[in-house]
Formats: structure tokens, C-alpha cells, sequence
């Protein structure tokens, strides 16, 4: 918001038609508006301004950018900032944003075209085409991204591959981006070994910066590969410089929540809550920490309060009904267990809370049949396997039994000795 | 699920026991004053050396065969070499006066540990050779020792002639007396920890590196074993038999241990929690094996299948239908476990249905007891309070290391109520506490209850004489051991109402209770019928016992 406020700024002061002088009021107004926050009201000044002249190209500029930050994938925003395109050809903010609109819109064609027109800009400056490559991983263009950084490696780091090889010794942030673009490009790609290589490598050029925006990029790509631990420490890092950002401590919860550390867990659910009531799922989550911190009751709330924000949340159902049936009851189980069943029918935890009532009603070849389908769903997911062996026991099938005992306690031992390397590694108490 | 009402309709007796509701169990704290003056010392090290944070056994017992209860603790080690030379590190033994005075008879009795290597973690106390006393086993961090009750107020040490040492590896946990095989002599069972050496684990460092953050390491770090069962010879000596029993199978970290015929089929059957690894249910099946059958019977871990600190279990019939049912004991945000025995060799998990997981979720617990303390005709729950790491605070400031006992009231419907804050200031009194010896201390019908602490004063817990009605029942075996470990007894009051107990002297974790047989009767005025199942299958049935006093029964010859 910063970089689109001094744009516009700049560009106000920079020149105000003298013909339109009622529409340049107008204009004046709303860049106010948008420097007080008010982007709404900024918005509707600048529409006013555009119905007295519409053909005035910094009107729709303005108008375009404002649009755009309020929602990238706006076609109105998208075809304002085209119509001045041409005009300011040489402003890489604006390209950079008319690109950015075309990938949020999936426009392929513009997009190419607009990678193509912003080309002699990155090939005069290097932090716009870090800025290209960084817009095409977040929307999935891996290929190009890879083109663009064969580019820019070429330029940085000529005829090394800015491999390992390329290492000189001494800090060299340039290096360090380039290193980090690959890491983050591999991790969206999920090739886990070469984003840490590339990762690792860029922090020896200490890059992130540990107050840059792009660690939040940094902690994505750790959490994208489900390395939770490091993810942990770099959304902490950077909610330290930013400590509003609702979506990074949302993640840094999940982070905290993938790795069993409830209480953690717990407070950072518990601040997104705090900041944004209304944010998908964090009442959900708690619901799920509460659950496994035994305290059926606050799960139950949490749940309920999420299903009041999204009353078609399936999992919401289904983890109720877990709630309820590990409360004993099993008519308000069968309840949330028959809208989970409409809404997620195939959600493992409708099958798990399926088969755990057969399970206790004695339905034993019911319960088996739900509970496959867990184990067939989360083949790592060691209640699955416990309660399938115990059904499978209780139907007389011994050898089946014994096998979901054994995958159980295999799964058992591959945690513990997860554990047991967290404490020493980590010096974790018990 | 049966509303209140109905429950009442279809069994009226049920309004005989909600009129002689009690209006609450509270307790005191009698000891120092009581001549209790046990105080136990764990003798920490900044080495955070595991045994140091477990131990403090404690034992009710009628050592001198008096008719009264007498107590005996285990005391801690210094680490260096394990020597107990220190009197401060000594093991006591009060002999109860009577009158509620007890005094101290720890040097005549041979059990202070004087000069003893080992770190004494658990007590299991029974009559191994019949002849008419209490025998004490003590297991350690070291060598377990078993001393042989000479009749005369002394003990000896008679472990290298027993062959009880368990030597394979230092680190042991509980032990309980049983007659698995039913010859009439008992036998004996006891828990290995994990594997933990000095030279191999003792300076494993966990938690932070820096000063007064090091801490007690999980269970997780290091290897389960096997449990072990001795089969009594009958002429002073054992044979380890847990292999061809089918024990030795099963690698755990056992901690608590506690006995039950669960299927009613005669035999004893055992149960073992775990610390952080699937509890054990060894199905004793009545050739002189067992199985190990958690997982089916469904109480190898909670329904959820996580993995929980075990502590101290217990296992008796606490809804009054004849079959025994389990509860047990972890750290907080675990929940304490109760499992209900459906009759069909399986068990529910009805920790929440019970509302035990609600009211238990934010508490830490070491040993335990299903006792009736109101004399209601239900088992309650008695559960000593702590955390395992003394310095949880640090890592976790939402849990604690001292917790108060939590007293869980059983409603006679299936759930539980948490008497505990009510139940006086003694109860709210936070420490490290562990070992739970309960028993009838004074013969008026309540139970007492001891509950010893690491580093500080163990807590005697009376019982105000009872506003219900009761009646004790001291069984003395002759085909069977001597003890009567294992009978079961069924009693049936006027109402109609049935209790089940069997004798035992086993519970929660280190620790050993009273022998006899309690009843809580209600308001009920007599008791219609006793019927005992002997470990030798013999079946006697009573009729017409007084109640309010305690009945002396000796199996019938024959």
C-alpha cells in the first residue's frame, strides 16, 4: 500500500490537467481520502472525477491503481491500468501490477504479452526481474519462472549455475536473492532437497534480510515442504517486524499445530482470533487444539463458532461428532455424523467417527469398512490403525488384527523416535 | 442412554442409595501429630537423574498380625553409589498403637535399608510363604529386595536365596503379589522401567542448556523392556517364568500394575500402564500362560490412540456389575483413563462419558485407588497429585510440578463427581505427592488414606467415622495362599444392590494397601448375602454378617 501510495502522490503532484479543474478537485480528494486509509471513499471520489472526464488518463490511472490494491483480480482496475499502459511504459510499478492483475486473472495471453513488454525494463534492473519471478511462482508459472531466473543467474552469477561453486566467500545479497528464488521455486514445486540446498545457501548470504517481507516468503516455502520447525522460526521472525499480518500468524499457528506444540498453538490461533474473528477456519483450528488438549468442551464451542461463519463446513461436523461421541453421547454424534456425511463424505474424519459408533455398538464389519477407508486415506494416521485392529479382533479376524497392531505400534515407534530426536536435538522436556 | 428416572424404575434399590447420600467426603491430615513423622528425600542432583523424580512407595500393612494397620515407606538414595548411609535416607516402618498413635519401629524391624546399594522405587507387600505374616518386596533403581517377615517385629533380607534380584537390568518400577496359577502360594510380578545405565544415559542432558533449565528426559528417549513373573517354588525360592509364560514378549515401560480377574474365568489376570508406550492387559489363561490382549480388549491407550504417561492404575469393579474395570493416572492435559468393562472381554473408554476426562484434564497423577471413602456402596477414585518434572513451570508455564490428591466421587450412574475442593484444606495442599496406601488405619469403618511426597512430609489422611454403614471382611486362605490374594466377594444387601471387590493388595503405582475386604453399605441395615470365590475355586457363601465390624473368614477346608 506504501509504494502504491507514493506512486500516486508523485504522480498528483507531477501534473493536474488545467482544463478539468473541477475534476482535478475531485482527484486532489480522493488521493486525500487515500492517504487517510480510506480507500472507499478515495475510490468514489475518483469515479466522480472519471464521469467528468473519463478520458483523462491520470484519473484512470489512480482510479486503476486503487481498484487494483483493493482486489487484484478487479477487470475494471485491469482495463484502466491497460488503457495507460502505453503512457507510462517505462513505470515498473505499474507494469509490474498490470502483470500481476493478468496472472490473478489467469489471462494467459496478456500475460505473455505483458512478460514480453516488461522484458528491457528487467533487463535494466535486476530487483524488477526478482520482482517477475517472484509474481510468476505465486501463481504457478514455474516454467517461466525458471526461464527468468536462468536469466538473471546468467547476469548475477555468469557461467556458474550459482551453484555452491559460484561461493566467493563474502556476502552478496544479489547471490543470496537468486539462491532464494530457486529455494522458493523448488519448494512450490515440492522438491523438498533442492529448496533446502538453495534456502540454506541464500542464508549464508544472509538472504532474507530478517526484516524484509520476504521472509514471510521464506516461511511459506518451509511450510509448503512441511518443515515445520524451521517454518516456526521464520514466521516468528517475521512477525516480529510485521506483527499484524493475520495469515502468517495464522500459519505460524499451523506450523506450531503440525508439530504437536499445542499451547503455542493455541495462542497464535487464539491472537488471529483476536485480530480478525471472522478468519477462515482459525476457530476450526482451535477447535482441533482444544480437542487434543482434552477440553471437549472448548472444543465444541470453537467448532460451533466456526460452523456460525461457515455453516457448510464439513470437517466442522465431523470433528463435532467426534466431540459428542467421545463425550458419550452418541445421539448428538450421529447428528454432526449425518451432515458431515451430506456435506464431506469423504472427509477421513467422517469415516474415523463411522466406524468408532460401529465400533462401540458392536457393528464390527461396519466399523471395518469405515475405518479402511481411514487408513486407506491417512495410511500414517496410527487411531486408524489402533481402532481398526480392534474391530477387526473383535470380528474374528485375528491375522487382520494383528496387522493394524503392528502398522499401530510401527507408527507409535516412528513418533517416539521422532520425539526422542526433538528432545535431544531440540532439548525438549518431557 | 437410561434417564435418571427410568434408571430408578427399573432398579429400585438405587433409591436406597440416593437417600443415604452422604452430604461429602472431607479428610484430614493427622501426620506429624500422629507419630507419622515420615519425611522422604529424593536427594536431586542437577544430573536430573531419572529415579530421583519416582519412588516414594508407601505401604498399609498389619505387619505384627495386631489387627491393626501399619505404614511403611520407601525412602530416596544419595546418588553417589546409592548407598543408604545417611538416616535421613533411611526406609521407615510405624507401628500402629492404636487410638490413632503410631510410633516408629524402623531400627528392631530391619527395613531402614542401612548400607543397602539401590534406589527404592515401589513396595509390594503379601504372604509368600504362608506362614502367616506380611512379607515386603521393594524394587529399586538396583537391585529389588525381598524381605522375609521373621513374625517377631523383624524382616530379613532373603533375596539371594529368593532369587528376586532382577538383576538383567537396573531400572525397576512396581510389583504385586498374585497367585496366577492358583497352587496356593503367591506369586510375583513385577515392572522394569526402561533402560536407563549410568554409564550409558547418566549424562543425557534434556532441555535447554542453561542453569536450572536441564530436566527429567522423556520416557520416549529411551528403550522399553519386558516385565517380569516369578513363579513361586514353595520352599523360599522363585523362577523367573516370564518367558514361558508369555510376559517377556511384550516390551513396555511399565510403571503401575494391578490385578483382576476381568473375564470372571478364575484366573488373575494383570494389568501394566505404560509410560508413553501401550499399556499391557495379560489375559491369564489358565495353564500357567498368559496373552497380552490391550490392543482387542481395547485398553492398550486411550480410544484416541494417543500415547500418555501412565502412572499408577487400579483395577476394580467400580459400577458394581461384577466386572472389574480400569482406571489410571498421567500428567495433565492427558486425562485420567477410565475404561468400563463390558462384560464381554472388552472395554469402553468412558473417560468423558464419565466426565473423569473433564474433570481431570488440568491435573497431573501418580499413584491411585478406586475406594469407597463415603461408604456409599460405590468406589470412589483417590489420586495422588504431581507433575514428573520439577521444573515443568519453565517450559510450560500453564502446568506445574505440585498438584493437591483430587478425590472423583462415584455417582452410582456411571460418572463421577469432583469432590476435591470441597473435601477440606488438607486436600488442597499442592506437593509433589506419589505413593497412596488406603486401608481402615482406625477399625471404624472409614478408610484412611497415606499418601507420601518427594521431599516433604507424607500426609495421613483421615477418614471422620462413617455416617453409612459398612463392613470389613479379613479372608484368610488355607487352600488357597494365605492371603486370599485373588478372592473374589460378592455381597448382596437387602435392597438388592450388589457389590464385587476381590482382595489384592496391589494399587495405583509403588504402593500396596490394606488386604482386607471394605463395603460401604448405605443406609442399609444388614447384609443379605457374602459369597466367596476362592483362588482354589472353592465357593463359600455367608449369610446374615453383622455389620459395622470386621469379619475374620478362613476358607473352608475340604
Amino acid at each position: 500500500m506504501l509504494r502504491i501510495l507514493i506512486l500516486i502522490s508523485a504522480l498528483l503532484v507531477a501534473e493536474i490537467p488545467v482544463a478539468a479543474q473541477s475534476a482535478a478537485d475531485l482527484t486532489r480528494q480522493g488521493v486525500v481520502a487515500y492517504q487517510a486509509g480510506d480507500l472507499v471513499t478515495a475510490i468514489a471520489k475518483l469515479r466522480e472525477a472519471q464521469k467528468l472526464s473519463p478520458n483523462d488518463s491520470n484519473i484512470r490511472l489512480y482510479l486503476g491503481l486503487m481498484l487494483y490494491q483493493q482486489d487484484p483480480q478487479n477487470l475494471e482496475a485491469q482495463e484502466l491500468l491497460e488503457s495507460v499502459a502505453d503512457r507510462v511504459s517505462e513505470n515498473s510499478e505499474v507494469q509490474i501490477k498490470l502483470l500481476d492483475s493478468y496472472l490473478a486473472t489467469g489471462n494467459k495471453a496478456k500475460t505473455d504479452r505483458q512478460l514480453s513488454r516488461l522484458q528491457p525494463l528487467v533487463d535494466r534492473d535486476e530487483a524488477l526481474g526478482f520482482q517477475v519471478i517472484y509474481l510468476l511462482i505465486r501463481y504457478g508459472r514455474s516454467d517461466d519462472a525458471r526461464e527468468h531466473i536462468g536469466k538473471l543467474g546468467a547476469r548475477i552469477a555468469p557461467g556458474t549455475d550459482a551453484g555452491p561453486q559460484a561461493e566467493t566467500g563474502r556476502k552478496d545479497s544479489r547471490l543470496g536473492e537468486l539462491y532464494f528464488v530457486r529455494g522458493i521455486l523448488a519448494a512450490s514445486e515440492n522438491r523438498k532437497e533442492d529448496a533446502l540446498k538453495n534456502l540454506q545457501l541464500a542464508d549464508r548470504h544472509e538472504f532474507p534480510p530478517r526484516d524484509s517481507h520476504h521472509m514471510v516468503m521464506l516461511a511459506d516455502s518451509l511450510y509448503r515442504i512441511e518443515e515445520f520447525r524451521l517454518a516456526w522460526q521464520a514466521y516468528e521472525e517475521y512477525l516480529k517486524h510485521n506483527p499484524s499480518d493475520v495469515e502468517a500468524r495464522m500459519r505460524l499457528g499451523l506450523s506450531h499445530y503440525s508439530l504437536g506444540v499445542l499451547e503455542a498453538a493455541q495462542a497464535a490461533f487464539e491472537q488471529v482470533r483476536a485480530a480478525d474473528p471472522l478468519f477462515p477456519q482459525v476457530h476450526y483450528y482451535l477447535g482441533e487444539v482444544f480437542f487434543l488438549k482434552n477440553d471437549l468442551d472448548g472444543a465444541e464451542k470453537s467448532l460451533q463458532q466456526e460452523l456460525r461463519n461457515d455453516p457448510k463446513c464439513g470437517p466442522c461436523m465431523a470433528k463435532l461428532a467426534r466431540v459428542f461421541y467421545q463425550k458419550g453421547d452418541n445421539e448428538q454424534a450421529e447428528e454432526y455424523l449425518g451432515r458431515a456425511r451430506q456435506l464431506s463424505p469423504d472427509w477421513p474424519e467422517t469415516h474415523l467417527v463411522s466406524g468408532l459408533l460401529a465400533n462401540r455398538k458392536g457393528r464390527y464389519e461396519e466399523a471395518i469398512k469405515e475405518l479402511e477407508k481411514v487408513v486407506e486415506q491417512l495410511p500414517d494416521f496410527p487411531t486408524g490403525h489402533l481402532q481398526l485392529s480392534i474391530a477387526y479382533a473383535r470380528a474374528g479376524q485375528a491375522e487382520k488384527s494383528r496387522q493394524h497392531r503392528e502398522t499401530y505400534n510401527r507408527l507409535l515407534e516412528a513418533q517416539r523416535h521422532s520425539v526422542a530426536s526433538g528432545i535431544r536435538d531440540e532439548r525438549k522436556p518431557r | 442412554m437410561l434417564c435418571p428416572k427410568r434408571l430408578v424404575a427399573v432398579f429400585p434399590f438405587l433409591l436406597v442409595l440416593a437417600a443415604s447420600e452422604p452430604p461429602g467426603i472431607t479428610m484430614r491430615n493427622l501426620a506429624p501429630g500422629n507419630g507419622v513423622d515420615f519425611k522422604q528425600v529424593n536427594y536431586a542432583t542437577e544430573m536430573k537423574y531419572p529415579y530421583e523424580t519416582l519412588g516414594g512407595a508407601v505401604a498399609a500393612l498389619d505387619y505384627d498380625n495386631d489387627g491393626l494397620l501399619d505404614l511403611f515407606f520407601l525412602n530416596g538414595s544419595p546418588s553417589t553409589g546409592l548407598t543408604k548411609t545417611d538416616p535421613a535416607s533411611f526406609n521407615r516402618l510405624y507401628r500402629n498403637l492404636g487410638g490413632g498413635r503410631f510410633v516408629d519401629v524402623t531400627p528392631k524391624s530391619g527395613l531402614s535399608g542401612e548400607g543397602k546399594i539401590g534406589y527404592p522405587q515401589g513396595v509390594a507387600t503379601g504372604d509368600y510363604d504362608n506362614d502367616g505374616d506380611s512379607d515386603i518386596y521393594v524394587t529399586q533403581y538396583g537391585d529389588n529386595i525381598l524381605y522375609r517377615n521373621n513374625g517377631d517385629g523383624t524382616f530379613s533380607d532373603v533375596t539371594a536365596q529368593a532369587g528376586v534380584a532382577m538383576k538383567e537390568h537396573p531400572f525397576k518400577a512396581s510389583a504385586c503379589w498374585l497367585d496366577y496359577d492358583n497352587d496356593g502360594d503367591l506369586d510375583l510380578f513385577a515392572t522394569y522401567y526402561f533402560q536407563w545405565t549410568f554409564k550409558e544415559n547418566g549424562d543425557d542432558w534434556c532441555g535447554d542448556r542453561k542453569p536450572g533449565y536441564r530436566t527429567y528426559c522423556s520416557p520416549d528417549v529411551f528403550k522399553p523392556l519386558p516385565n517380569v513373573l516369578f513363579r513361586n517354588n514353595g520352599d523360599g525360592t522363585f523362577t523367573d517364568v516370564s518367558e514361558s509364560a508369555g510376559i517377556r514378549q511384550s516390551l513396555g515401560k511399565g510403571m503401575g500394575v494391578a490385578i483382576a480377574d476381568y473375564d470372571n474365568d478364575g484366573f488373575m489376570d494383570i494389568f501394566v500402564t505404560n509410560d508413553k508406550t501401550p499399556n499391557f492387559l495379560y489375559h491369564n489363561q489358565g495353564n500357567g500362560t498368559f496373552r497380552e490382549i490391550a490392543v482387542e480388549a481395547g485398553v492398550s491407550a486411550n480410544e484416541n490412540g494417543t500415547m500418555v504417561s501412565g502412572m499408577g492404575c487400579d483395577f476394580k469393579d467400580f459400577n458394581n456389575d461384577g466386572y472389574p474395570d480400569i482406571f489410571y493416572t498421567d500428567l495433565a492435559g492427558e486425562c485420567f483413563t477410565y475404561f468400563e468393562n463390558t462384560k464381554t472381554g472388552f472395554f469402553l473408554d468412558n473417560t468423558f462419558p464419565s466426565l473423569l476426562g473433564k474433570y481431570s484434564a488440568k491435573f497431573s497423577g501418580w499413584s491411585n485407588k478406586f475406594v469407597d471413602l463415603d461408604n456409599d456402596g460405590w468406589k470412589d477414585m483417590f489420586v495422588a497429585g504431581s507433575h514428573v518434572v520439577d521444573n515443568v513451570e519453565l517450559y510450560n508455564p500453564r502446568l506445574r510440578y505440585m498438584d493437591p490428591c483430587r478425590i472423583y466421587r462415584n455417582l452410582g450412574n456411571g460418572k463421577v463427581e469432583d469432590v476435591s475442593d470441597l473435601a477440606g484444606p488438607d486436600l488442597q495442599v499442592l506437593g509433589a505427592w506419589r505413593g497412596v496406601a488406603a486401608g481402615d488405619f482406625d477399625g471404624d469403618g472409614a478408610i484412611e488414606i497415606a499418601v507420601s511426597r518427594l521431599n516433604d512430609s507424607a500426609f495421613f489422611l483421615d477418614n471422620p467415622p462413617p455416617k453409612n454403614n459398612w463392613v470389613l471382611l479379613n479372608l484368610r486362605g488355607t487352600r488357597s495362599n494365605r492371603d486370599a490374594i485373588g478372592a473374589r466377594v460378592k455381597l448382596v444387601l437387602p435392597s438388592g444392590l450388589t457389590q464385587y471387590e476381590h482382595v489384592t493388595t496391589a494399587n495405583g503405582i509403588y504402593s500396596a494397601s490394606d488386604k482386607r475386604v471394605h463395603f460401604g453399605l448405605g443406609q442399609e441395615k444388614a447384609i443379605t448375602t457374602v459369597e466367596i470365590r476362592w483362588p482354589s475355586g472353592k465357593v463359600q457363601v455367608l449369610s446374615d454378617l453383622g455389620i459395622n465390624r470386621q469379619h475374620d473368614i478362613v476358607e473352608p477346608e475340604g
